[in-house]
């Protein structure tokens, strides 16, 4: 069967396990009536739907200055790395996320330009302020969307001068917030970024100033993060107390 | 001797209208104006610029890179070394305009621009040359980059721009790293920076520490 649609999430090392693709998968199917390819690139392919992710980056990662650490996200940017990935649009979600509503709404925007997150609860001042300081990105990639080929431009650029990236960046929001995104206007970034109400933040909040509560449910948004990988205190958001009746 | 910067009507006319502006314009931007005007940014400065005297180096045309808003240095590098022209290479699109407003009266003359570019990733092959013209030419004989700790080791530049074997390069870093994480390049000591940088000739080499308690470190050669 063969469908445009094609939804994918990246996996590697040990913090997630195949659990939180099986609940993002069942997340999917309960939130999507369309028919859809799913993958998940892995560096440990077990299932039928997890494609082998590539290497090729590997030696530009250093373990103990930890810089670049999601590089593996930025290989699915060239959908061609691999023959098993079909589809013409694709929808990248992180592992850790909570999916509230249908998801077709992220098919149906207008592609002139692919998408990604802005995280509202940013004091977008503050993303100015330390932009020269390679810090407080208002970007989040934990949801991308894309039409095939649209974001092989940032695979090429991160291909082209890799050492200095990983040298330089501490993560790939970072990155893509110096070289496909304007924080000063919009209008001319690379990347569009969903409106407000669409996604929000467990640990974050929704929206600067006025909707910053914390650790709230939010049904009527889209999506929720919890952006649990980059916390120094790990929590599994499948034990978070309040959300256990989502699940 | 450089002991202190020309602080001339001009020049006061010119920063207290960038503070003013920024204010207006730019508000997000003061708190880190403000941190480029504390003591230790102008001794930094001023010993480089006493460096390049001792050297009898004037330049004719000097690139800034990540110049931030080269109120000081290019004050310095203008008026009291003796550079004709001044271009600051500077990603941060209000440290690019903001530069623009504390050094307009050079602007004016026609002995400063600012341009948006990050140096480490396009090399300067191609930038405007002085008559307008797109050049592979080497433009600037003097390149001065005083934030070497904030990016890739200057190996790099000198490998994407092969047409700029010839000019002097004077660069600045430091060790320091607390509450510092934009210090991605950090060094430990002069040798290090000129090894980074993949010096031949050393014509100076040294080492401050400013009031700030920051070790800095000043390397100057081809």
């Amino acid at each position: 069967m063969h469908t445009p649609y094609t939804i994918l999430c990246v996996k590697w090392g040990k913090k997630y396990d195949a659990d939180y693709v099986l609940n993002l998968k069942s997340q999917i199917d309960k939130n999507f009536d369309l028919p859809y390819n799913f993958y998940c690139l892995t560096d440990n392919p077990e299932t039928e739907y997890d494609i082998q992710l590539p290497t090729y980056w590997d030696d530009c990662y250093d373990p103990e200055r930890n810089f670049f650490w999601a590089y593996r996200k930025c290989y699915m940017f060239n959908e061609n790395f691999s023959l098993k990935m079909d589809g013409g649009y694709f929808l990248y979600l992180d592992l850790d996320i909570l999916i509230h509503q249908n998801i077709e709404y992220f098919f149906k925007l207008d592609m002139n330009k692919p998408y990604i997150v802005r995280g509202w609860w940013n004091d977008i001042d503050n993303c100015r302020r330390n932009f020269g300081q390679v810090k407080s990105t208002p970007l989040n990639s934990s949801v991308i969307r894309w039409n095939r080929s649209q974001l092989r431009g940032i695979w090429d650029h991160i291909d082209g001068h890799k050492e200095v990236i990983f040298f330089t960046y501490k993560t790939i929001d970072n990155y893509l917030n110096h070289h496909f995104y304007n924080v000063w206007d919009e209008k001319v970034s690379f990347f569009n970024t969903y409106p407000k109400g669409d996604i929000y933040s467990w640990y974050k909040g929704n929206i600067f100033p006025e909707d910053m509560a914390l650790k709230k449910i939010r049904s009527d948004h889209k999506i929720c993060l919890f952006n649990n990988s980059t916390k120094d205190t790990y929590e599994d958001m499948f034990e978070i107390e309040e959300l256990r009746k989502v699940w | 001797m450089v002991d202190f910067i020309k602080y001339t009507p001009q020049t006061a006319n010119n920063w207290s209208r960038a503070y003013a502006e920024t204010q207006k314009e730019r508000p997000w931007a003061l708190p880190r104006m403000i941190e480029s005007m504390n003591s230790s940014q102008v001794e930094g400065k001023v010993w480089l610029g006493k460096e390049l005297i001792k050297l009898q180096v004037v330049p004719e045309h000097v690139a800034l890179l990540g110049g931030w808003y080269a109120h000081y240095m290019t004050s310095i590098l203008i008026d009291n070394v003796g550079a004709k022209f001044v271009t600051n290479f500077e990603i941060d699109h209000d440290a690019h305009y903001i530069s623009f407003k504390y050094n307009r009266r050079y602007k004016e003359k026609e002995q400063y621009r600012s341009m948006r570019r990050d140096i480490m990733l396009k090399s300067l092959k191609g930038v405007l040359n002085l008559e307008g013209e797109k050049t592979d030419e080497q433009t600037y004989d003097v390149v001065v980059n005083t934030s070497c700790e904030h990016m890739y080791p200057m190996w790099k530049f000198r490998e994407i721009n092969p047409q700029l074997q010839d000019s002097l390069l004077v660069l600045q870093s430091t060790n320091y790293t607390r509450n510092c994480p934009d210090h991605i390049n950090p060094v430990e000591s002069e040798e290090e920076l000129i090894d980074q940088a993949r010096l031949l000739e050393v014509w100076y080499s040294g080492k401050k520490i400013l009031e700030n308690k920051m070790t800095r470190f000043l390397v100057i050669g081809k």
